[in-house]
């Protein structure tokens, strides 16, 4: 049997070009629509979220995976709310299901992600969504799931609300914070881009939404964390023991008239002074001053870690605090520190890290 | 010709009942786990953020001989004292317990995995006193 089969350029063109979209398209399956939360509220009260999810329908003539496994969220907040322990509730409503609340289920600590392999849920959130655009490495994901899917709707989108009660500002911390609001499924997770040779472009099957710098007043600790804001140097863990591996972001290009030169390879280093609780001196048995390495070529970013407990001699009083600040010199002495950048200068402040764990 | 059908069908039938023969399945030997050696930190995060890079982290030992495990150089970790260690089951380890002399036993899941031919050790820890950050230390044989 002799088969011809004829096809011209452009219809070739136009069919692969429909397959291309086709694919992208089905791929762009998962959204939030909107976030429902005040823009502020009173440390220690309690506030109620909506977030609204879609679903496309999936494609499944373009090779992906029909979508049926029940959704994975998680949320970004400031470690010292402390949301789980002050009765946080989780419900979801899917329009496509029984139009009832129903409750949904913490995620086990330890549990596995779908994608990538090898973290948890909460790891998995942050490897995706790092701090939620928050600048201040304190916050923590809190992850739950429903026990459903969202529901059956032919070719039509599938639709469904999550709602949040929790207490916000627990630790009575004034501040901003960005409040980042995130989605996947238990089957697909953080499906990397590319992967089966499926390009998803920026979305997937996953998607966010955040609510840029919600506010916390009325706090009575007298302190006050702009996690939203950009901060010239970024401790983490934000609250930490003399035994934790404390690293400082140092950012250059917020400093106006800055001592050191922007971009390039400018070595810079941590210069710091220990204290116990009665301001006591505390020797530091480092003989070397910290160096702290820029994070890529020439970002202005320069990352180091300290173990506060190595650092300075505890053997008599423990570690109260740590002033310090950032200087191009790698010696000890701080007298031959010309360069130097600390909180703000006119009057000029040191950094200071307290050594606390909440 | 009808016997020859019959005597085909015999042959036939002789070849299928020969070629049926009861497998007998032995159950596979789970290895005992061993993980006696000097192990070494290959990746470290914090609160699932990687900082291998941002620290020296390279003279840090823990070494596993008999029933007893040793720290070299040591930093913040999941007991900071020498002391003994088990698993639960030797074959079918779930977890591994850490023993400090003088101190109390600190348990953790049993993550051993086989990367690229190599056996890693997962420890996860909290400091002491202060749980709100949570480590990973990668450790792999030296």
């Amino acid at each position: 049997m002799n088969l011809n089969i004829r096809i011209k350029g452009k219809t070739l063109w136009m069919v692969c070009a429909t397959l291309v979209i086709g694919i992208m398209v089905a791929a762009c399956a998962y959204f939030v629509d909107g976030v429902e939360q005040p823009d502020s509220a009173t440390a220690g009260s309690r506030i109620t979220v909506k977030v609204k999810l879609r679903v496309q329908p999936v494609n499944v003539a373009s090779g992906n995976p029909p979508w049926n496994s029940p959704i994975i969220f998680g949320f970004c907040v400031p470690r010292g709310w402390k949301v789980k322990e002050h009765d946080l509730k989780l419900t979801y409503v899917f329009d496509q299901g029984d139009g009832k609340p129903h409750p949904m289920s913490p995620v086990q600590d330890n549990a596995p992600a779908t994608q990538p392999e090898g973290l948890t849920w909460a790891e998995a959130f942050k490897n995706q969504y790092g701090n939620g655009g928050n600048f201040v490495d304190d916050v923590e994901w809190v992850v739950y799931q429903t026990d459903n899917i969202l529901g059956e709707n032919g070719d039509s989108p599938r639709t469904g609300t999550i709602t949040i009660d929790m207490m916000v500002g627990a630790d009575q911390v004034n501040g901003g914070v960005d409040m980042l609001y995130a989605f996947t499924d238990v089957a697909h997770g953080f499906y990397a881009d590319g992967a089966n040779g499926v390009t998803f472009n920026t979305s997937g099957y996953y998607a966010s939404k955040t609510k840029e710098c919600f506010e916390i007043t009325g706090g009575t600790s007298g302190e006050t964390v702009n996690y939203c804001q950009p901060q010239r140097i970024t401790p983490s863990p934000a609250k930490g023991s003399s035994n934790d591996l404390v690293s400082f972001t140092f950012d250059n290009n917020l400093v106006a008239n800055s001592p050191f030169p922007r971009g390039g390879n400018t070595k810079l280093y941590m210069s710091m002074v220990g204290y116990a609780a009665d301001d006591t001196e505390l020797p530091l048995k480092l003989t070397q001053n910290v160096e702290l390495k820029q994070t890529t070529g020439t970002s202005g970013k320069f990352l180091g870690t300290i173990w506060p407990a190595d650092a300075f001699d505890t053997s008599n009083k423990p570690l109260a605090r740590i002033t310090y600040y950032i200087t191009d010199n790698a010696t000890v002495t701080r007298a031959d520190d010309i360069n130097k950048v600390g909180l703000q200068e006119d009057p000029y402040v040191d950094f200071a890290y307290l050594i606390r764990c909440n | 010709m009808f016997y020859k059908v019959n005597l085909l069908c015999a042959v036939l039938l002789l070849m299928l009942w020969t070629s049926c023969k009861v497998e007998k399945l032995e159950p596979v030997n789970e290895a005992v786990k061993d993980v006696s050696g000097t192990w070494s930190i290959l990746k470290v995060t914090r609160n699932g953020a990687d900082i291998t890079n941002t620290y020296d982290f390279s003279k840090f030992k823990l070494v596993f001989e008999g029933n007893n495990y040793t720290l070299e150089n040591k930093l913040p970790f999941l007991v900071s004292d020498n002391g003994t260690f088990n698993l639960d089951d030797n074959q079918y380890a779930f977890s591994i317990s850490f023993n400090p002399a003088g101190g109390s036993a600190k348990t953790i899941p049993f993550n051993f995995p086989n990367v690229n031919g190599n056996r890693q050790l997962s420890v996860p820890f909290t400091i002491v006193g202060c749980s709100n950050t949570n480590y990973v230390y990668t450790l792999q044989r030296n």
